[in-house]
């Protein structure tokens, strides 16, 4: 769990999610996460956006890492995607 | 999006745009909080979209209501009169981009672009405008309300 507020910073987003701070920023100017400008460099993140974002990632098909006969690469390319919140 | 607001406001929208447009805006804006959307079985071309952000459990700090009336001329529906309007729940004031009939500023009952603002602890006025689209229009006041920036009327003209 996370502290529920009205905005997150990028970086609390990345540290929420576990991912890299320039992922964030990446997902934020390819649209795929919504984020306010308030500035040349300043972005805020609002709640909802960030949970329709967690929930659209928990919807990715992570099941595959537990398919019986994965294979390793499987395996790996699943955990990868657990650590993901948003798919490729 | 003012090119698309455009082609609304001046060329129109088929059925199937008019309904593309309602679904975008309502994608765009629930991810800014919780959204609640009314439409009028006796008008198609009402919608009204009510935002509460920031939601989803936390207390409302900021609230947004845009309404569209979209008349249908020949084949296509095209924008007749908007409100997109906020209130700061926070600090207080009030602010919204309006277009529809004003009649101390045009008798005729024609539609006036008009700014309504009300400063936190202040009176409410009119003030002159132009035409925006939904979109444009949430951007600027969302903006506003993420960067916790007091509601000022100062810069706008007075249309009386």
């Amino acid at each position: 769990m996370f502290e529920r507020k009205p905005f997150y910073a990028p970086l609390e987003v990345a540290r929420i999610t576990g991912q890299h701070p320039s992922t964030i920023l990446r997902y934020i100017h390819e649209g795929r996460l919504r984020a306010v400008r308030l500035s040349e460099r300043t972005y805020r993140i609002p709640h909802a956006a960030l949970l329709t974002w967690l929930e659209d990632a928990a919807l990715q098909p992570i099941h595959r890492r537990r398919e019986p006969g994965a294979s390793a690469a499987g395996r790996q390319a699943a955990q990868t995607e657990d650590r993901s919140p948003v798919s490729a | 999006m003012t090119v698309g607001m455009t082609v609304g406001r001046t060329v129109g929208r088929t059925a199937q745009q008019l309904h593309s447009w309602w679904l975008t805006v309502e994608q765009r804006l629930a991810v800014d909080g919780e959204l609640t959307v009314t439409d009028d079985p006796a008008d198609p071309g009402y919608r009204r979209f009510d935002l509460e952000a920031p939601g989803h459990g936390l207390a409302t700090e900021a609230s947004f209501r845009y309404e569209e009336w979209h008349e249908r001329r020949r084949s296509r529906w095209v924008v007749a009169a908007y409100v997109y309007h906020s209130v700061d729940r926070l600090m207080g004031g009030e602010l919204g981009y309006h277009w529809h009939p004003l009649h101390r500023a045009d008798p005729a009952g024609r539609p006036v672009y008009h700014v309504v603002c009300r400063p936190s602890g202040g009176e409410s006025g009119h003030y002159r405008s132009y035409h925006v689209s939904q979109l444009e229009a949430h951007e600027a006041l969302y903006r506003r309300y993420a960067a916790g920036e007091r509601i000022d009327c100062s810069g706008l003209h007075p249309m009386w």
